[in-house]
């Protein structure tokens, strides 16, 4: 479904990606794991071309996205992303914030909207927050909005940047919660994280990212149990 | 990428769209029936008030004297309403033909304005006097010279001063653009001298009698100037006809009995105390309406400037951002940078001057002269105020709408604009105080605001102490209710953020 050919990130003289090729299959949840600095943001930013690659090649179901005769705007439709530090649009209610691409940009009207939006809501518990705005949130509470402003979209792949890295411990748990839950339902997922609990229990593939080249990609429990390269078990050692 | 450049077209579409729209809402002219005047069956008159007892604000607010009731004559028997502008004397010459069809205003004949218009046959002879402070013993041309002169910008007055200058370079010339100004000055010490016409010397010298003296240009080797009506160059059709209705007033007895009702008829009573100069300033005539009017018009003018600003300051800020997300300089964001950089370091009263003159010369609207003036004025300031705002958004906001798959011009427009100017309200309420105080020199584009009504009365009543006062007391607290309202936009908007 994603396919990466040769990609390459410098920013001015800083070789941030280098030469990664990676294929991504339909319904895979992906870890990406690393030290700080190792480009793995970059990496996902890319995907969605919130960053421009330097050269190389992204194929999204088929249809080269790095290719600028392609509508940029229409593949992130199918590919969104959740962030660090949530960015729900603060002009905005938490209603307002998961009906308005669907009704801007699928021409969905506002009633059908809202109710879908409100379904989702409940489905994370936050039904009464409709009409709150993102300020009167806590960061748990911003991201489960986040992600069902997401979904709302009817997304093919979900991308995360390390979005339990930001939260009070005590919000982590609810947010991995809701992650865990959307991982049965046959999405694709593409997860930057610190979290190897939640990666061993949802990944098919773990990621190793170091120097802005993947070191080591396998299931989760082989990462884990058998890492093979030095740099991956100095960095299973420091964090673990 | 492709529908964000749209957008930035459009933008820029839309920017030249209302400039054209502001510049051509001028662009008509009409025609009389038998003479080609500004506006059809009338004569439109530019006179300067504050050369009594030529012209002066009557006590109906309007422009009243010598002049004015002589024009009116003229214009029953071109069988032309008259209709009279006040403007700045030094505006006059330069308004005819496209402002104003004729000027009449005490003005001498002179070769320099010769080559700008042409005159009628003289209907008035004026000598040049100087006047004085009492007890002063300047009489003849060389006490003049060294000593600090004042004249009226663009007057007779002003040209023999010029030559005292040229003759000494000791001697300083003070110019006013109204003569009360200069009487005070006088009586201040703060001028020796004052040279201007016969009659209005006398009129001063009268009120002021005991303070100063007018002294005959004679002694000073001035000789007799001559007043005429100035009219586009070329009129013939025009000028014939004024010069008849010139000679058959004289001839039918009209020109002296407008001679004695304003020339030889004794001046204005001058208030003493401060509660009469109050009266006369605020009660006499209902004055105070002209004050209340004067407000309306200058709040009218602010408001309707910072509307077109607001509109074109946004699609400027937007045009100069493009820079940040390029990374680089943009047609878009060169032309925005240039034009608020003109904008910004040129005078708004030579802006407002050359929209009046040049670019919108076939409009004698000047409220949407003045709209058009300081809106565009005003936007170059907003466009710095919305991209600060803009740019004080957090770049997640962008990127949360980007990554959502909205394109730039619509994150733009549903996300981060709103919070932008939500950023912006409390320096845009400043800049609209701001605006609200520019808007004091309007007078030039002969509208009578808050600050010319204010010099109008002073002119009137020759007492300018309790008109500008007030008039500052008026604007202080109007801009002071505003700053308060301000204050409490401020803390809602405080309260609710959302952020
Ligand atoms: N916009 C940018 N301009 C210049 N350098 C950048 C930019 N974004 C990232 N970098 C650099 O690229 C390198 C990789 O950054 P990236 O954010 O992808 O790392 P990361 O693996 O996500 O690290 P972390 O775990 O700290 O988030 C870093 O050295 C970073 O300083
Ligand atoms: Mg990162």
């Amino acid at each position: 479904m994603i396919s990466v050919k040769n990609l390459e990130k410098y920013f001015g003289d800083h070789h941030v990606l280098k030469n990664i090729n990676y294929e991504i299959k339909d319904g895979e949840k992906i870890v990406i794991i690393g030290p700080s600095g190792s480009g793995k943001s970059t990496f996902l930013r890319c995907l969605n071309l919130l960053e421009v690659p330097t050269s190389g090649q992204i194929f999204f179901d088929g249809v080269e996205i790095t290719d600028p005769k392609n509508d940029v705007n229409k593949i992130r439709q199918k590919m969104n992303m959740v962030f660090q530090h949530f960015n729900l649009y603060a002009n905005h209610t938490v209603l307002s914030n998961i009906t308005l691409a669907p009704m801007k940009l699928k021409n969905i009207s506002k009633d059908q909207a809202e109710e879908e939006a409100m379904n989702l809501l409940k489905r994370v518990g936050l039904q009464d927050k409709a009409n709150a705005y993102p300020s009167q949130l806590s960061g748990g509470q911003k991201q489960r909005i986040a992600i069902v402003r997401s979904l709302a979209m009817n997304p093919e792949v979900i991308l995360f940047d390390e979005p339990t890295s930001a939260l009070d411990p005590e919000m982590v748990g609810e947010v991995l919660g809701v992650m865990e839950e959307l991982s049965e339902m046959g999405l694709t997922m593409i997860c930057v994280t610190h979290e190897m609990g939640f990666a061993n229990k949802i990944a098919d593939k773990v990621i190793f990212m170091d120097d802005g080249s993947i070191v080591e990609e396998n299931r989760p429990n082989e990462i884990f149990s058998n890492p093979k390269s030095d740099r991956l078990k100095s960095f299973l050692s420091k964090i673990l | 990428m492709k529908t964000s450049t749209r957008f930035f077209s459009w933008i820029m579409v839309c920017f030249i769209a209302v400039s054209i729209v502001c510049l051509s809402l001028a662009g008509y002219e009409a025609r009389a029936a038998e003479f080609k005047t500004i506006e059809p069956g009338v004569l439109t008159v530019g006179t300067s008030t504050g050369f009594p007892p030529f012209e002066y604000i009557g006590d109906d607010g309007n422009p009243d004297g010598f002049d004015v009731a002589f024009i009116k004559e003229v214009g029953k028997r071109l069988g032309l309403k008259v209709k009279v502008q006040d403007m700045e004397f030094n505006a006059l010459v330069a308004s005819v033909g496209n402002k104003t069809d004729v000027a009449i205003a005490g003005m001498t004949v002179t070769d320099e304005r010769k080559q700008a218009v042409d005159f009628s046959d003289p209907y008035y002879d004026a000598v040049q006097y100087v006047l004085v402070r009492k007890g002063s013993n300047m009489r003849s041309i060389n006490d003049l010279h060294g000593a600090t002169l004042a004249a009226q910008l663009g007057t007779t007055g002003n040209l023999l001063a010029d030559d005292i200058v040229k003759a000494n370079s000791q001697t300083v010339l003070k110019t006013y653009d109204r003569f009360p100004e200069a009487v005070n000055d006088l009586k201040a010490g703060r001028v020796d001298a004052i040279i201007l016409d016969k009659t209005p010397a006398q009129t001063f010298e009268r009120i002021y009698s005991g303070e100063i003296e007018a002294v005959s240009g004679d002694e000073f080797g001035f000789e007799v100037e001559k007043y005429a009506v100035a009219m586009p160059k070329g009129s013939n059709q025009l000028s014939s006809a004024i010069n008849k209705a010139i000679a058959d007033l004289k001839n039918d007895g009209t020109y002296d009995r407008i001679i004695n009702e304003y020339i030889n008829a004794d001046g204005g009573e001058r208030s003493n105390t401060i509660v009469d100069q109050f009266v006369s300033a605020f009660i006499t005539s209902n004055r105070w309406s002209m004050y209340l009017n004067g407000l309306l018009l200058t709040m009218q003018i602010a408001f309707f400037a910072a509307l077109v600003g607001i509109v074109i300051g946004t699609l400027l800020a937007l045009m100069r951002i493009t820079k940040n997300h390029k990374g680089k300089n943009t047609i878009l964001s060169l032309i925005s940078g240039i034009y608020i950089d003109i904008i910004r370091g040129t005078p708004l009263v030579l802006q407002l001057l050359i929209m009046w003159f040049i670019i919108m010369k076939n409009s004698k609207d000047g409220v949407l002269v003045a709209v058009v003036a300081f809106g565009l004025n005003s936007a170059a300031y907003v466009a710095e105020i919305i991209r600060a705002g803009i740019l004080a958004v957090d770049s997640g906001q962008m990127e949360a709408g980007r990554s959502m798959g909205f394109t730039r011009a619509q994150t733009m427009r549903y996300i981060v604009l709103p919070q932008a100017l939500k950023n912006s309200l409390p320096p845009l309420c400043n800049e609209f105080i701001s605006l609200l105080k520019e808007t004091a020199i309007v007078g030039y584009v002969a509208l009578s605001d808050l600050t010319r009504v204010a010099n109008q009365i002073s002119s009137a009543t020759y007492q300018p102490f309790v008109p500008l006062i007030g008039a500052a007391v008026i604007y202080f607290v109007v801009i002071k209710i505003l700053t308060l309202l301000l204050g409490v936009l401020e803390r809602r908007l405080r309260r609710s953020d959302i952020r």
